[in-house]
């Protein structure tokens, strides 16, 4: 499998050259401290060095392009290189890295076990048993790692998250289900003391008293949403020449009023159904119309009063049995009354909820959790909770083929389907593709090809948008961002949302239209609501969803370089930021990340309001002034200022906020003029650009389809990619190509395990 | 107007909804009410003496340390005779009516918070280090690696004692990005607590969840047999979900084996928890009505009260003995419009001199100060049978960034609280030389602890001088 380290000697010919001149560079600016017989940080680089011209790549090539690329060696406090040293040296070690990487490209490094991150564990539950529990909110955020939610390495697992998910496994088995005949929902009551008074109640005898106008409180909170039956027991004393009027409240709104007919010894029950949505409430029971007359002369007429017994919540009000998972199962496999009947339920919900075939050992000791006393249904909750606490739910894993033997080796059918369909979807196989997975279709080109036109044509494939191109244009925390209310009053969290939503749903069209990347810069149309309509200022857009309108005027054609999600979230809360959209460019559009500032550097003051009259871009001339900087600002700060058209929110403007005209000419090092957002479109599209960006968004792809990092051994896939797809592919060719790669298709070791086998020199 | 009616303040109403703003476990729970609630309390031996229980709670972004320090201190390094006639900072002022209870001490080091050659991330760096005294490894997600913290070390020696081996809380969830400093993994940022070094333990941020937890795996409205039957069920899919991953394992690469090992982990945990609530009694009409509302206060004065509560109720029915708190996560924005402060915090703490900024950061410390009286006045106000529950506490409270502005891990700001059951001598500002590391004081924090210990992370020896 490691036939590539016989090509080790043919390169070193090659780098002969460079090495000499990194040697050079390392023995001038860092083998002062990184030699023997002292070498900091246990790094010699005369090893390193020796290894190198005897033709190998050590690992330590990556820490060195680490600290050079991140300026931190060497270190602030003493002599360093100028940049244009720091520049050769860095292409130096990165094209030995990358020759290197080149020469073993069948060993890419192995996906790891992937945990199901919150937002695949929500879609999976959803689609096994058609119960929506709200996961997404009960389970943790998960760690990122690469840039993405979904990798491997960072999805760790924890006493208290898997607690997390025994409590929703358990509460989903109750949800699915449910006894035949246990159809009530749950009630719950509240009496004396647990509710609280607002105005002249008493409390006497257990009841509440309501001898004047009164309100009776309680707070409750609801798992989930539905219908609910809110209920008060009550007595009415009639007076006056009212009845007893009560009403119910939800917080502070009025839901409905009562008459209570009048005898204090008869309990009646006042009640109406309402939706509630999950989670906290308070409920409310008002007594309205006090009437007081001691002068009356019938002394029953004198005093009007209530008297509240007790609050019942009964809910949410659904037809418990039979629930649609139950439905379906006895569609399949007949009623459930004997135990062979159970253990094709549980065989068939064991295999598609663990993706893969279930031998009939685990059925049995599925079907063997509780007692002989149970109830059927009862047993297949117990199966249920099991199959979804047990690694194989919870984990996307990938085993060796027999005991020991952890060896490069196609993915099965399952496997298969199953990465197929997250890295899609976000869920589990569907029926379809586990059928086409059971017949091995999924093992020849055609039959997956028919299946990812299919699943690419299925509005599930949104979860690409949702998941995937919000976490590569780093708008995942938009939502959670402020702008400054004094500033952008109009920006609340509905629009923020609707920003979100504009992204999403262009990006959703590339695919569904199979429109080439470069339409993802230069889009002259998108995705609009009325309220984000009169936000960019476009006329004539009706309330009532999403439409997609064209865009006039010169700035109009520039793709997501215009959309507000972008703009907002690579601006400060009170002012644009060219810096951190010059670095979101080329961090996420052209996945040439600058290296962070040095230590010590202030930031530019956090206002739009600029003291006497100074511009943004005259206090960013400071980076051009310091050598420091200039080297990654001038491009950075170039690109930023060419967005400059549009303010912290997004809109397209004609003067600061200062009153000073809008500047939005950049200047690239090399001398290229970018003349606002349409210059920076042009720039991003002339060839070098271009093919940066189509290879970053390649990559960023990849990097979500497998669920790790990309390192410099997939560098030669990253080419094979990239030669097949040509010019301005779609994301769908790109989809499908990532597919067909042997990283997608195969089951490679660990980079532990290689190393332990020895392979790595 | 027939009968006037008792006339029920606002706060009583309140607190009847469950909504209480301030104090309202310590009032509402009564002791009784919660050994029958299924602590500890109703079926663990007596103890003659109480628990010694530990506390590390963080803040972020260092603090303004001309206003946090105390007077006597503009040279930290100068003792104070007795050290007990300092005077509290302004930033300090609301601990005054505690002040016997805690000590603050001065001139302890992170230096593994530093770069060390890793250029920018003090944010990362320090909240890693904080309890780990260990040097994080620069990475934005592959190979996390930094050091086990103080609170696990000792729960993995001491923790089998009570059912939670230890509790860690926070108030804002991990980031949804991928690096949140220069580089380094948002797991730095968002964890003070690590179960080994490279698995962060996960913190609750919700007060429903943690008090559901303290409880047993309670569930709403759920009946004791119930419960009975749940509890047991979880123990045989545990057992079948043990052998299952053993099973399993023989077929998996070194890196799943190490994930399955943390899923091995997390089952032996719930186990030995489950075995200890089954000998115990659960009230669920006392569960019921005690439960916080669900989901996580708007206001964050009483969401870090709430978990102030969880914190004292989970030491006071002893569910357990170590916990960790962050107040927010390292690098925290956060803006505190009660206290009339619309910025970032962190934005804020990079003030360059700024005095307008620099009060609001005052304005935060100050808030800070405040949490951390609420919790030490609720911990001193629960009897135990030898002193209050703080004097049966160590507390440690702090941030491994000294000035938010310059970013220093030297001198930070630290204190410490409670009597650590008559270990402690608190009241005092304690001097410490130069370079001293706070390793030093969690060794001693440790051998208090039980935990047979010379050393910890980068520590020189023992602190003795708490």
């Amino acid at each position: 499998m490691l036939s590539g380290f016989t090509c080790i000697l043919m390169l070193a010919v090659g780098q002969a050259t460079e090495a000499v001149d990194l040697r050079s560079f390392a023995e001038i600016w860092c083998m002062d401290c990184h030699e023997e017989p002292r070498a900091k940080g246990d790094f010699d680089l005369e090893i390193l060095m020796e290894r190198v011209e005897s033709g190998e790549a050590p690992d330590g090539l990556s820490r060195m392009l680490d600290r050079l690329t991140r300026r931190d060696m060497p270190p602030p406090d003493v002599e360093r290189p100028d940049e244009a040293a720091y520049g050769t040296a860095i292409r130096q070690v990165q094209q030995l890295i990358q020759d290197h990487a080149r020469t073993m490209t069948d060993t890419p490094r192995g996906t790891i076990a992937r945990r199901l991150n919150r937002f695949e564990y929500a879609n999976t539950l959803r689609d096994l048993l058609q119960v929506d529990l709200d996961v997404e909110d009960r389970l943790p955020v998960d760690e990122i790692g690469d840039g993405f939610d979904n990798s491997g390495d960072a999805l760790s697992i924890s006493p208290l998250l898997l607690e997390k998910y025994f409590s929703i496994a358990e509460l989903a088995s109750l949800r699915a289900f449910p006894e035949p005949g246990a159809i009530d929902p749950e009630v719950r009551t509240w009496s004396g003391d647990e509710l609280a008074a607002e105005g002249a109640a008493r409390l006497r005898g257990g009841e509440w008293r309501m001898n004047s106008r009164s309100t009776l409180r309680t707070r409750f909170t609801t798992e989930s949403g539905g219908p609910y039956v809110l209920r008060a027991l009550v007595r009415g004393q009639q007076a006056g020449p009212e009845p007893v009027r009560m009403a119910f409240f939800l917080g502070d709104e009025r839901l409905d009023t009562f008459v209570v007919p009048d005898g204090l010894d008869v309990t009646q029950v006042i009640q109406i159904e309402h939706d509630l949505s999950p989670g906290s409430h308070v409920f409310g029971v008002a007594f309205l119309n006090d009437y007081y007359n001691p002068e009356a002369p019938d002394p029953d007429q004198r005093d009007r009063n209530a008297v509240l017994e007790r609050i019942e919540i009964a809910g949410p009000q659904v037809p418990a049995f039979p629930s649609p998972a139950q439905i379906r199962l006895v569609e399949q496999f007949g009623a459930l009354r004997g135990p062979l009947t159970l253990k094709k339920m549980v065989r068939e919900l064991a295999e598609r909820a663990w993706r893969g075939p279930v031998d009939s050992e685990a059925v049995d000791r599925l079907c063997a959790l509780g007692t002989a006393r149970d109830t059927p249904w009862t047993r297949v909750r117990d199966a249920m909770t099991a199959i979804l606490v047990h690694p194989r739910y919870l984990f996307r894993l990938e085993p060796g083929d027999a005991v020991g033997n952890t060896s490069v080796r196609p993915l099965d059918d399952w496997e298969l389907a199953t990465r197929l369909s997250y890295f899609l979807w976000s869920t589990m196989p569907d029926d379809t593709l586990r059928s086409a997975a059971a017949a091995g279709e999924l093992r020849t080109t055609e039959g997956r090809r028919r299946q990812i036109e299919r699943m690419l044509a299925d509005d599930r494939i949104h979860a690409l948008g949702d998941h995937f191109a919000t976490q590569w244009l780093q708008i995942r925390t938009l939502t959670e961002l402020r702008p400054a209310e004094s500033l952008f009053p109009d920006v609340d969290a509905a629009l923020l949302d609707s920003m979100d939503e504009e992204t999403r749903r262009f990006f959703n069209e590339m695919i569904a239209d199979d429109l080439p990347i470069s339409r993802l810069l230069d889009a002259d149309w998108s995705w609009v609501d009325s309220s984000l309509a009169e936000h960019y200022g476009i006329p004539d857009v009706e309330a009532g969803g999403f439409r997609k309108v064209f865009l006039e005027g010169e700035h109009g054609s520039t793709g997501i370089l215009r959309h507000a999600s972008v703009l907002l979230a690579t601006s400060n809360p009170t002012r644009t930021s060219p810096v951190k959209r010059g670095k979101w460019i080329l961090e996420a559009l052209l996945d040439d990340a600058p290296p962070p500032p040095p230590p010590g550097i202030p930031n530019l003051p956090d206002t739009d309001h600029l003291k006497e009259g100074a511009t943004l871009r005259q206090i960013m001339e400071q980076h051009r002034a310091d050598p420091n900087c200039s080297a990654c600002h001038l491009r950075m700060d170039a690109m930023g200022f060419a967005l400059e058209g549009f303010d912290a929110v997004g809109r397209y403007r004609t003067q600061q906020s200062n009153g000073m005209p809008i500047d939005d000419l950049g200047e690239l090092p090399d001398g290229t003029l970018l003349q606002g957002a349409l210059g920076l479109r042009d720039e991003l599209l002339a060839k070098d650009s271009f093919v940066r960006f189509q290879r970053s968004l390649l990559k960023n792809l990849m990097i979500y389809a497998l669920g790790r990092g990309i390192d410099d051994r997939d560098e030669a896939t990253l080419d094979q990619l990239t030669a097949r797809l040509g010019t301005d592919p779609s994301l769908r060719q790109m989809v499908v190509e990532i597919i067909e790669s042997p990283a997608f298709l195969y089951r490679f070791d660990s980079p532990d395990a290689m190393m332990e086998e020895g392979g790595h020199p | 107007m027939s009968n006037s009616g008792r006339q029920l303040d606002r706060r009583s109403v309140l607190r009847g909804l469950g909504t209480a703003v301030a104090l309202p476990w310590l009032e509402v729970m009564t002791p009784d009410r919660f050994a029958r609630a299924g602590s500890a309390l109703a079926s663990a031996p007596v103890l003659t003496t109480s628990p010694l229980r530990s506390a590390f709670l963080f803040i972020p972004n260092g603090v303004d340390v001309e206003s946090w320090y105390c007077s006597g201190l503009s040279d930290p390094y100068q003792p104070i005779p007795g050290g007990r006639d300092y005077q509290l900072s302004d930033s300090l002022a609301p601990l005054a009516p505690m002040r016997e209870k805690f000590s603050i001490l001065s001139g302890l080091d992170h230096r593994n918070a530093k770069a060390l050659g890793d250029g920018p991330g003090d944010h990362a760096r320090s909240a890693a280090c904080f309890l780990t005294g260990a040097h994080p490894y620069k990475t934005s997600g592959r190979d996390i690696q930094v050091g086990i913290s103080v609170d696990q070390f000792a729960a993995q020696h001491v923790g089998a004692a009570t059912a939670l081996p230890s509790l860690e809380l926070g108030c804002e969830p991990a980031l949804q990005s991928g690096s949140c400093d220069s580089g380094y993994s948002c797991a730095y940022s968002a964890n003070i607590s690590w179960r080994s070094k490279s698995l962060p333990n996960l913190k609750e941020i919700r007060p429903r969840d943690v008090f559901e937890r303290l409880f047993g795996f309670g569930a709403p409205g759920e009946a004791e047999q119930t419960r009975a039957r749940r509890l047991a069920m979880r123990k045989s899919i545990l057992d079948f979900v043990r052998s299952d991953t053993r099973r399993l394992n023989d077929r998996l690469g070194v890196d799943d084996r190490q994930r399955m090992a943390e899923y091995t982990d997390s089952i032996r945990s719930i186990e030995r928890r489950i075995e200890r609530y089954e000998q115990e009694t659960f009230d669920p009409e006392a569960f019921e009505s005690n439960r916080p509302v669900d989901g996580i206060p708007s206001d964050y004065r009483e969401h870090v009260r709430l978990m102030n509560d969880m914190l004292v109720l989970a030491f006071r029915i002893d569910q357990t003995r170590i916990a960790t708190f962050m107040l927010a996560n390292e690098g925290s924005n956060r803006r505190f419009p009660f206290i009339g402060v619309d910025e970032g915090h962190h934005h804020l703490s990079h003030h360059k001199g700024d005095p307008a900024m620099i009060e609001k950061i005052r304005k935060i410390n100050h808030f800070q100060s405040e949490a951390l009286l609420d919790l030490l006045v609720k911990m001193d106000s629960v009897e135990e049978s030898d002193g209050s529950l703080l004097d049966n506490s160590m507390l440690l409270f702090g941030s491994a960034i000294a000035d938010g502005n310059r970013h220093n891990h030297d001198n930070l700001p630290l204190i410490l609280a409670g009597g650590g059951r008559g270990t402690l001598s608190p009241g005092r500002l304690i001097h410490h030389d130069p370079g001293t590391p706070v390793c030093n004081l969690f060794v001693s924090m440790l051998q208090r602890m039980g935990v047979p210990t010379t050393s910890f992370g980068d520590s020189t020896g023992m602190l003795e001088t708490i």
